[in-house]
């Protein structure tokens, strides 16, 4: 028999929120996956794959979201990174992180423009980034999740978390000093 | 430089969103059934029961005031009114109740219950439906909401309870006993009848519980 601690408003909330995701998101989810994996099939599993770790992770941490274009960014960089964790495995290629981004008109070796305020070279700082440590310090920093929510998110190890969290802050000390976050 | 989390917030969320194309003229892709069934059941065990899942101790100490209003209410309520509501049988212990719920004979959605009395303005705006499993979400153009469930009793049906915490209450309504909890967020409604679990939450703004009520019976 199963034992169960019991539950109800945020977990109706929760439920709600995870159908709500699923109608709305899972064709753009299945549209970027597919374009980076160039395949139905496998995108489909990514669609998959990602719901299931949001459960995972706990569908909570979307309910702090409160604005769309965030949400995207939640769910299109978990599913990148599922993408780039899949193609790994299965030694499937992958459109180019640079290939990419240059479908996209955007050049990450570019030289940044000169800078107009801190908050702007907070900005090129990001974007200069490699998105390994940047997707993961979103999710660190942004969302304030640990490595294991993280890891399960994106499927990847906590150790490997870890250690791009700590790339990640470092690169971000040494261009915008040590103390770049209050 | 320092940065406060809101300007590095908004930092990581300007590039991320420059990162993903729109995909707005892409047609909708039809999914495959191999896709639809495994997200159904994922959708589905998601969708479970709220004392299928464990999530954090708030939501623990709501639902086990619920039962536990559940368990004081039928303890005292006549077996005609008590009969129809729940099957279940408790096991004592110190600090807890361990309350075994009874399998209903449905297996699987046979008639889906509708709101058909909606507030004004207020259409279906979408419905799931699985083989045990219904959701109807109900919407204004302002997106005020109300979303009605309906349920296959999940099998080996069991909780553990706090009758320690009890903010839950317990409305009778036509010879029906309905547990409700009423917030500033809105109103909940949980019920079983007919063999199904339902679950009605309301949120729209200076709803009555009189309001809610209406929606109740308003329900078949």
């Amino acid at each position: 028999m199963l034992a169960f601690y019991l539950s109800l408003i945020e977990t109706q909330e929760d439920k709600r929120l995870f159908e709500k995701i699923y109608m709305d998101y899972r064709q753009n989810m299945f549209n970027y996956a597919k374009k980076l994996l160039g395949d139905e099939g496998y995108a489909e599993d990514i669609v998959h794959d990602v719901f299931l770790s949001i459960i995972k992770t706990g569908v909570d941490k979307i309910q702090e979201i409160d604005n769309e274009n965030h949400l995207w960014n939640y769910l299109s960089t978990a599913v990148r990174n599922q993408c780039i964790s899949f193609a790994k495995k299965h030694s499937v290629h992958i459109a180019q992180e640079k290939e990419y981004n240059d479908q996209l008109g955007i050049n990450l070796n570019e030289d940044s423009p000169l800078q107009e305020s801190s908050y702007q070279f907070l900005v090129e700082t990001i974007r200069d980034m490699k998105p390994t440590y940047a997707d993961v310090l979103y999710f660190s920093i942004v969302h304030e999740m640990n490595s294991v929510q993280i890891a399960k998110l994106l499927n990847l190890e906590p150790a490997a978390v870890r250690q791009r969290i700590s790339r990640g802050k470092k690169l971000l000390r040494e261009k915008l000093g040590k103390d770049f976050m209050k | 430089m320092t940065f406060s989390k809101e300007e590095i917030s908004k930092a990581f969320n300007e590039v991320l969103s420059e990162r993903v194309p729109a995909f707005s003229d892409i047609p909708d892709h039809v999914f495959s059934e191999h896709f639809e069934q495994r997200m159904n059941k994922l959708i589905e065990r998601e969708a479970a029961h709220p004392w299928d899942v464990s999530h954090t101790t708030t939501r623990n100490l709501l639902i086990a005031a619920l039962i536990a209003v559940l368990l004081m209410i039928l303890s005292l309520s006549v077996s005609g009114i008590r009969d129809p509501i729940f099957n279940f049988f408790t096991r004592h212990f110190d600090t807890y109740d361990d309350v075994v719920f009874d399998d209903t004979e449905k297996t699987e959605i046979e008639h889906v219950y509708e709101i058909t009395a909606l507030p004004e303005g207020f259409e279906l705006n979408q419905r799931m439906q699985y083989s045990t499993y219904v959701i109807s979400i109900y919407e204004d153009k302002s997106t005020q909401n109300m979303s009605l469930r309906q349920k296959v009793p999940s099998p080996n049906r069991e909780g553990i309870v706090d009758n320690e915490k009890t903010n839950m209450d317990s409305l009778e309504i036509d010879n029906k006993i309905v547990f409700s909890l009423v917030d500033k967020t809105g109103i909940i409604f949980a019920w079983e009848i007919d063999g199904y679990e339902f679950w009605l939450d309301i949120k729209i703004m200076d709803f009555t519980l009189e309001n809610a009520i209406q929606i109740y019976r308003s329900i078949k």
